[in-house]
């Protein structure tokens, strides 16, 4: 079942680097989807409950930014693995919902695989 | 002028001794016996005579050897007869004066002639009185000297009189020389001032003007003027106040007035000028006083000290003035605009009520301490407004206020409204936020195509070349983006920025299409789109020969509920078209990165004859809202 497990949702509004990340991840193994907002991603998160790792830019057009959809997922969806992206500051720890790990843009996206791998297993 | 009865020389019985007095009271005695016979005149009647006479008589022989007085003199010098003989006289004259007496008496014996002298002798009270003495020689038939006969009238009552002649001709005399000192003084302190001194009679005509007044009018001869009617030397509303100043001090008043005038050379000045009635002798106004000081200098530097004002007034920023305790006692109107106080009396307003609450306890704390310390503060603080309690972020100055002896009178403030250089700083620190984050995010960007171009090439010559081609595209964007402030992009000058690399713009790629302006977000991926499109035209395409040619247009639709947006590469005169087995990952990021970016749809359409790219999207996801 180790398909199953390796299932992560990537929000991200800038389509060069979501392309990239999805590239990245399904060339190592991941099943993924992408939504370029919160309204889409929390309805992929609604259809596939075994969505296990979450990585979410901050910055998004639309009602909700990253910030709100990853508190939102960690309330609706608790066991999730979040990983909250920006490149405009760095968050105050206390903006962040409990156990998610922020990464300022850019990041090493291969270093980012190997974390998110660390955390799954 | 008599003595007074008490000073008349009196003898031990309390009668009257002499003098005047004694003339008009004493009386006279006949020895007894005589029978009174006014037909014969015997020698008993010589002696009477001379007993009676007022005055003091002796004889004496040719040698001065006075052998006779008369009664008069035993009573007056309380003597004897013996005491008296001969030079016994000597005992009664003032020892002071006596040699002089000596002298000339002796004289008069050796020349035989006669002798008048004044010499005090003593009374039998003791005192001594002046008595004016002849004495004249006596010759007989032969002109032989025979007797002298001596005669002394008291005439201390005509000494006393001419005393006090003198005395009270002295008093005048002292009298005069104070009036007319008094009088020189009175002159000097006219003409030492510098005031215009002038007396007007009721009609307000000069009578007369004092020396300083003359030289401050500049009067070169005041007989040409003397006469004038006064008013008539003002102007405007000076005239109208000087005839009624005349009018008033008529009726008794005093009035007062500024005015300008001509000094008589034509020197305008300003005056200060007093009118006042001088009474007469009835109390009732006589003539008119009028006093005009010179105040063009005082004007001047009020007019000076009113431009310091007007420049407080008029200054943009707040200033404000406050007492040593920190009540305010002056704002100006840029000041009472900036903190809603309007035309509030600012009296009852403390240095602290101008503050943000928060900003208070630094007044005491570290201001005022910086003020008696350095003679200054200053720095960004918060004032109130007193009507809204909004705050007011400003750039606040506040130092001491000293008289002109270094006295402290309070505190000055020259304060400036930092309200639009606290949203202007606050709008940059945004902006540079902003700038960061776009860097980061065209890093971002630039990191995945570099990360999908390596992970697609077939070997790492091709990845450089194509990267190096890709980052190029990219920074052409950006530049386009930072002409636009990065809140837009010119689509014309992103494609010919976008091209430019791949042929000449107007000959072999024509780019045509309305003026606009597209979206920030889209601008990286449309133009590496343009990169991706020309490159593959100049391998396989249009741009592959010496023939074809590309015709990038754009155009806005505006039919049903939305506008909409279409953008089409199409190819023409190149060699004939087939669709390639296997798309190459340039292809494939075009359609895909640029249906995204969009939200619309891109696809290729490889027609025979030329290919043609489309993409279409609503308006509102490409083009950026006029931000006009």
């Amino acid at each position: 079942m180790e398909v199953v497990t390796k299932t992560i949702l990537i929000v991200e509004d800038e389509a060069f680097v979501r392309f990239d990340l999805v590239d990245l991840f399904e060339q190592s193994g991941w099943r993924v989807f992408d939504a370029d907002n919160a309204d889409h991603a929390i309805a992929i998160l609604d259809r596939h409950k075994d969505i296990r790792v979450v990585l979410t830019d901050v910055q998004m057009p639309g009602s909700m930014d990253g910030l709100k959809l990853a508190h939102y997922i960690r309330n609706r969806f608790p066991p999730t693995a979040l990983f909250i992206t920006s490149g405009n500051k760095r968050l105050r720890s206390d903006d962040l919902p409990e156990r998610a790990t922020f990464l300022p843009k850019p990041f090493d996206h291969y270093r980012l695989l190997n974390r998110i791998e660390a955390t799954v297993n | 002028m008599s003595l007074p009865p008490e000073m008349f020389p009196r003898a031990g019985d309390g009668k009257p001794l002499f003098g005047d007095h004694y003339w008009r009271q004493g009386e006279a005695r006949a020895p007894v016996g005589i029978a009174a016979n006014p037909d014969r005149i015997d020698e008993d009647d010589y002696k009477l005579l001379a007993d009676n006479l007022p005055t003091l008589c002796w004889i004496a022989n040719p040698d001065g050897y006075i052998t006779w007085y008369n009664r008069r003199w035993h009573e007056y010098c309380g003597t004897t007869p013996v005491e008296m003989e001969g030079w016994g006289w000597q005992s009664v004259h003032d020892p002071a004066v006596l040699p002089s007496v000596i002298d000339r008496w002796t004289a008069s014996i050796a020349t035989g002639q006669p002798f008048e002298m004044v010499f005090p002798l003593r009374g039998a009270d003791g005192t001594f009185r002046p008595f004016l003495t002849r004495i004249l020689p006596v010759h007989d038939r032969d002109g032989q000297l025979r007797r002298w006969i001596g005669n002394n009238v008291d005439i201390s009552q005509q000494v006393a009189v001419e005393q006090e002649l003198r005395l009270s001709q002295q008093k005048l005399e002292e009298a005069n020389r104070a009036l007319a000192e008094r009088e020189a003084f009175l002159s000097r302190v006219f003409a030492s001032s510098t005031d215009c001194i002038k007396v007007l009679d009721l009609e307000g005509n000069l009578t007369f003007m004092s020396d300083g007044g003359q030289t401050v009018m500049e009067v070169e001869d005041f007989d040409a003027i003397a006469g004038c009617p006064w008013p008539a030397f003002w102007e405007g509303d000076g005239n109208e106040q000087a005839r009624e100043a005349v009018e008033a001090a008529r009726q008794g008043e005093a009035r007062s007035f500024v005015g300008q005038a001509d000094t008589m050379k034509g020197t305008r000045k300003w005056w200060h000028v007093a009118v006042s009635p001088i009474n007469g002798p009835d109390g009732k106004p006589d003539r008119i006083l009028s006093v005009s000081r010179d105040i063009t200098d005082l004007r001047q530097s009020e007019a000076e000290r009113d431009r310091f004002v007007r420049l407080a007034e008029n200054s943009r920023d707040f200033v404000a003035m406050g007492d040593v305790d920190g009540r305010a006692f002056y704002l100006n109107d840029a000041g009472r605009a900036l903190v809603g106080l309007g035309d509030a009396d600012i009296a009852e307003h403390h240095l602290a009520d101008f503050f943000a609450p928060e900003e208070v306890a630094r007044i005491e704390e570290e201001i005022i301490p910086a003020v008696d310390r350095d003679g200054f503060w200053s720095g960004e603080t918060n004032f109130r407004n007193f009507a809204t309690d909004e705050l007011i972020p400003v750039l606040y100055s506040v130092f001491p206020i000293t008289d002109a002896n270094g006295d402290p009178i309070g505190y000055g403030t020259v304060t400036r409204d930092f309200r639009d250089v606290k949203r202007a700083e606050e709008d940059l620190h945004f902006l540079n936020e902003e700038l960061a984050h776009r860097l980061k995010n065209v890093l971002a960007v630039v990191q995945s195509v570099a990360q999908q171009t390596l992970r697609n090439a077939a070997d790492t010559q091709t990845a450089g070349q194509k990267l190096g081609a890709r980052l190029v595209a990219l920074g052409a964007a950006t530049d386009v983006l930072t002409g636009g402030s990065w809140r837009s992009a010119n689509l014309h000058e992103l494609a010919r920025r976008a091209l430019a690399p791949h042929g000449d713009i107007g000959e072999r790629i024509k780019i045509e299409g309305p003026e606009v302006t597209i979206k920030p977000q889209v601008a990286l991926a449309l133009s590496l789109a343009f990169h991706e499109l020309a490159t593959n035209a100049a391998k396989y395409g249009a741009l592959s020969g010496d023939e074809g040619s590309v015709r990038l247009y754009w155009e806005m639709v505006m039919d049903g509920e939305e506008d909409r947006f279409e953008l089409v590469w199409r190819e023409t005169g190149g060699p004939p078209v087939t669709v390639p087995e296997r798309r190459g990952f340039g292809s494939a990021l075009i359609e895909r990165s640029l249906s995204a970016y969009f939200r619309g749809k891109a696809e290729t359409d490889y027609r025979p004859d030329g290919l043609v790219f489309t993409l279409r999207s609503t308006a509102s996801a490409a083009l950026a809202e006029n931000r006009n």
